[in-house]
């Protein structure tokens, strides 16, 4: 009950708060303390049912429907705080909980900016909608009222059903606490835009809320960033970047938001483009609600990998209603001043600052757009078809890439253009080391291997935007490094660009059966799967040793049937520079260090198979016989003459039955020709090859390709007797290397540390008293 | 000014209908097998996995290959270039998206759609007898 009682508290007095700040703002000034007061308890409320929440959680109250659905009794500690934000009511709760907070703080910075009464209103009524949400789907509800009449009152289950094993994992416990804060934060920028509007204020407001701003897309790019590197982690998508709904959702307020820092940067400078930043704000938010309502409606339902819980009817429209609501006031709104809102005249020329920062803002823009057109594709095609399909992922690679080009372009122009005009011969003159570098850099790796043209003039620009930046950047750290952050960003995001073309371009990617106990070569690793154990009541651990020169390690990868998902997880083992294992084995860091800056080695189970007996390389090594051409083996001459098949035989085949298959081999061996006939029987699908004596020699029948006319033999010394061998176990796995996957997380970095710097440069100037 | 605005514009009509364009080549149309046979463009099938039917995964090859009936009853092989996907056993149904050669469908993409057990009260109850 007293999480209830608190959601119900922090209901009506933030409810009361943002008509009281409202009032306040239309002149009834004595409100605005009450309303002040109101939103504290509003928030401590929320603190409080938050605590009780993370309360109930630790004490294992599973009599409570949202415990006992994701956690249970065997996790540890942290686990167990993280299925706080495991389920969809947890996580708005999360939300509403940041929402609080962040109200407090922004209440304190409007207070000091002389505009709280309207920023609050407008914010506190985001608060207001998130609590209603929860009142509609509480975590706080008991599990017989969930399934009223099955489970009887006061039932205390005495476990709960656990955590899905893909959550188990650090990355998962820190992702929604960063990316919530993102989405919580974007509310800001958005109730500046709607104060500015409602003040006829219209200059000066995106000074206080450009460090907003930042903060937003700090956060929501520390989150995407920390969500990709999950993916390519734990999921074993072979990837950070899967063009998943979840993870477009937070993609395209993030792109919106970064292009509004652009055109805020020119507003503050000339007080151009009002309309457009109003309008961004506005967006940012809006994209915010509309990503939620897809990833949380179950409107996405059939058509992604991800299974989407629908949340009932109710959180159904209350998403829906919240999306015209905010839109309503946002818009509605901006298009009722539409022609009061002064229009500064834009520099207009091409090489000014100005304009490059618009352009900036505007690809952004585009790119957001292809992205949530994308991603809505169900619903699209739903309406203009029938049926819900989901756009294939290589539309979202098809469509950034040309904009990918353009952008890294203007990474690097517009570095170097001046406000309102930059003189063509200065431009040339620091235009020139850039360009010779990336010229020179792009025609070696035209030399090592970019064959297509696209992907050739994505490094030449990326590698332009890097060149340019990092001079600015050398530059500027000399002089005054406070002044660093937008340089250093772009500097990231070329590293972070030329990561990503090398990462997923360039990899390699091949499927190795790895039978036991027996060394595969793959990438100059030698790979040998040495046995399995489980390492707690579900999780199997399949080993293979990876070797290379005098190192060797053990490469746990694991793969089980998972309870709680009702199917077969698998997680990949990744030898790269972000290995955990560093810390328990001191040989790792210098292997790696050795061999992964360039190329990560990641190995992601398949399967394990038992092979029936027979394992090809047991048998002497493979030759690959074309039919009627001769091969000299030592002594021996082969020639594959044809394929041996009994009529009997094909019709078992095609009726999927077992059967056997012949290859006819001539042999000629000192002087003397023969031909023999070893077969292959094929037991439910696994292949039992029947070997036949050659000489001294033993001739197995390992494989074969029809159409190629082609089959493998294996030529040995028959030191094995097939068929009485026990059967082997093969361990099926997809080894890849991923050349330069470390610029990703680096580019990463280095751009979130940009954001940092520029923030803290944004929140000094609003400290300052403007120059005027 | 005036140009610029024309260029503008020719500019964002060009992405627009470049989505536009990629927006309907990548969409991935749900078909029956009987309609599939007959596109060499890549679609999708939903339907049932045959259990009767042999299905086995191929380590040499990296395939997995199965027997899909859709809605209407028409039954295809189904080779997809993959392990196994998760969920199969108990899948209420399958998505396969790929193309229809030579009598086979070549899958190269597999989603499992399940009956939803979870927030349902029949996990509870084994405690409560």
């Amino acid at each position: 009950m007293l999480g209830r009682i608190l959601i119900y508290i922090a209901f009506t007095t933030a409810l009361f708060a943002t008509i009281g700040y409202y009032l306040g703002f239309r002149g009834r000034k004595n409100l605005i303390n009450k309303a002040r007061i109101s939103y504290h308890i509003s928030a401590l409320s929320v603190v409080l049912a938050s605590a009780f929440l993370l309360y109930l959680i630790l004490t294992h109250q599973f009599q409570y429907t949202y415990v006992w659905s994701y956690s249970s009794r065997d996790l540890s500690t942290p686990l167990l705080i993280s299925t706080f934000y495991a389920g969809q009511e947890g996580s708005f709760m999360l939300w509403t909980f940041y929402t609080a907070i962040l109200g407090l703080f922004l209440m304190s910075y409007a207070r000091r900016n002389g505009y709280e009464p309207e920023v609050m209103s407008v914010y506190s009524l985001v608060k207001v909608f998130l609590l209603l949400i929860l009142i509609v789907k509480s975590p706080f509800e008991y599990i017989w009222e969930t399934w009223p009449g099955q489970v009887h009152e006061g039932f205390v289950p005495p476990d709960g059903r656990g955590l899905n094993p893909l959550l188990q994992n650090f990355w998962m416990v820190i992702h929604p606490p960063i990316i919530f804060i993102g989405f919580a934060s974007m509310a800001i920028p958005y109730s500046h835009a709607i104060t500015a509007l409602l003040r006829r204020e219209y200059l000066t407001w995106v000074k206080p809320a450009m460090p907003w701003t930042i903060f937003s897309a700090l956060t929501l790019g520390a989150g995407l960033a920390i969500g990709g590197f999950w993916a390519y982690e734990t999921l074993g998508w072979g990837g950070f970047w899967g063009w998943d709904p979840v993870e477009n959702s937070s993609l395209v307020p993030w792109l919106i938001a970064v292009g509004t820092i652009h055109t805020m940067l020119v507003q503050k400078r000339t007080g151009a483009f009002v309309r457009w930043n109003l309008g961004m704000s506005i967006l940012a938010f809006i994209l915010v609600l509309y990503s939620t309502f897809l990833t949380r409606s179950g409107v996405l339902g059939d058509t992604s990998v991800h299974s989407f819980v629908d949340p009932g009817m109710w959180v159904y429209s209350l998403l829906i209603s919240l999306i015209v609501i905010f839109t309503a006031i946002g818009f509605g709104l901006l298009f009722a001043r539409r022609k009061e809102i002064p229009k500064v005249k834009v520099e207009s020329d091409l090489l000014s600052r100005e304009y490059n920062l618009f352009l900036a803002s505007v690809i952004l823009v585009i790119i957001a757009g292809f992205v949530i057109a994308g991603t809505s594709s169900p619903i699209i095609t739903k309406i203009f078809q029938g049926k819900a399909s989901a756009v294939d992922t290589s539309y979202y690679n098809k469509t950034t890439l040309p904009l990918g080009i353009i952008m890294a372009l203007l990474i690097g122009l517009a570095q170097v253009m001046w406000w309102r005009k930059t003189k063509p011969e200065a431009l040339m003159k620091t235009l020139m080391f850039p360009t010779a570098a990336s010229t020179i850099f792009t025609s070696i790796l035209i030399i090592v291997g970019v064959r297509e043209i696209l992907m050739a003039l994505f490094v030449l620009t990326s590698s332009f935007a890097f060149f340019v930046n990092l001079r600015i950047a050398y530059k500027i750290a000399r002089g005054n490094p406070k002044f660093i952050g937008a340089s250093l960003t772009h500097v990231g995001v070329a590293l972070f660009l030329l990561g990503v073309i090398a990462s997923t371009k360039y990899d390699k990617t091949q499927v190795v059966s790895l039978p036991k106990d027996q060394p595969v070569n793959v990438y100059g690793y030698k790979l040998t799967y040495v046995g399995n154990q489980k390492i707690d009541k579900e999780r199997v651990a399949y080993n293979v040793r990876v070797e290379k020169g005098e190192d060797s390690f053990i490469a746990p990868l694991q793969m089980y049937f998972s309870e709680y998902n009702q199917g077969v997880m698998r997680h990949p083992y990744i030898f790269s520079l972000l290995n955990y294992d560093i810390f328990s084995n001191p040989k790792l860091p210098a292997f790696l260090v050795k061999n992964m800056l360039m190329n990560d080695l990641y190995l992601s189970p398949m399967s394990l198979e038992k092979s029936g007996g027979f394992n090809p390389h047991s048998t002497g090594e493979l030759i690959i016989l074309d039919k009627g051409k001769e091969k000299t083996i030592g002594d021996y001459t082969l020639k594959f003459i044809r394929f041996d098949m009994t009529p009997d035989d094909m019709a078992k085949m095609m009726g999927g039955q077992d059967f056997a298959i012949g290859a006819v081999i001539e042999v000629k061996y000192k002087g003397k020709t023969q031909q023999v006939i070893p077969k292959i029987h094929y037991r439910n699908n696994n292949p039992m090859p029947e070997p036949v004596k050659v000489g001294d020699k033993q001739l197995t029948f390992v494989n074969l390709n029809v159409e190629g006319n082609q089959i493998a033999v294996s030529f040995g010394d028959g030191g094995i007797n097939l068929s009485e061998s026990e059967p082997v176990e093969v361990l099926v796995i997809e080894a890849s290397v991923k050349p330069f996957i470390n610029l990703v997380w680096f580019g990463v970095i280095i751009v979130l540390a940009g954001f940092i710097i520029s923030m803290i440069r944004r929140i000094s100037e609003v400290k300052k008293p403007s120059k005027v | 000014m005036k140009l610029k605005i024309v260029v503008g514009s020719i500019l964002i009509a060009g992405f627009i209908i470049f989505g536009a364009y990629s927006f309907m080549e990548s969409n991935v149309k749900y078909v029956t097998i009987e309609e599939a046979k007959k596109t060499t463009k890549k679609v999708q099938i939903v339907g049932e996995w045959v259990k009767e039917k042999e299905s086995y995964y191929d380590a040499r090859t990296n395939q997995f290959v199965f027997y899909l009936k859709d809605d209407n009853g028409d039954i295809v092989k189904v080779i997809h270039h993959g392990a196994k996907p998760n969920n199969f056993e108990i899948a209420s149904h399958v998505v396969v998206k790929g193309h229809y050669v030579n009598g086979i469908f070549e899958s190269q993409e597999i989603l499992t759609k399940c009956p939803s057990k979870y927030q349902s009260a029949d996990a509870l109850k084994q405690y409560q007898n």
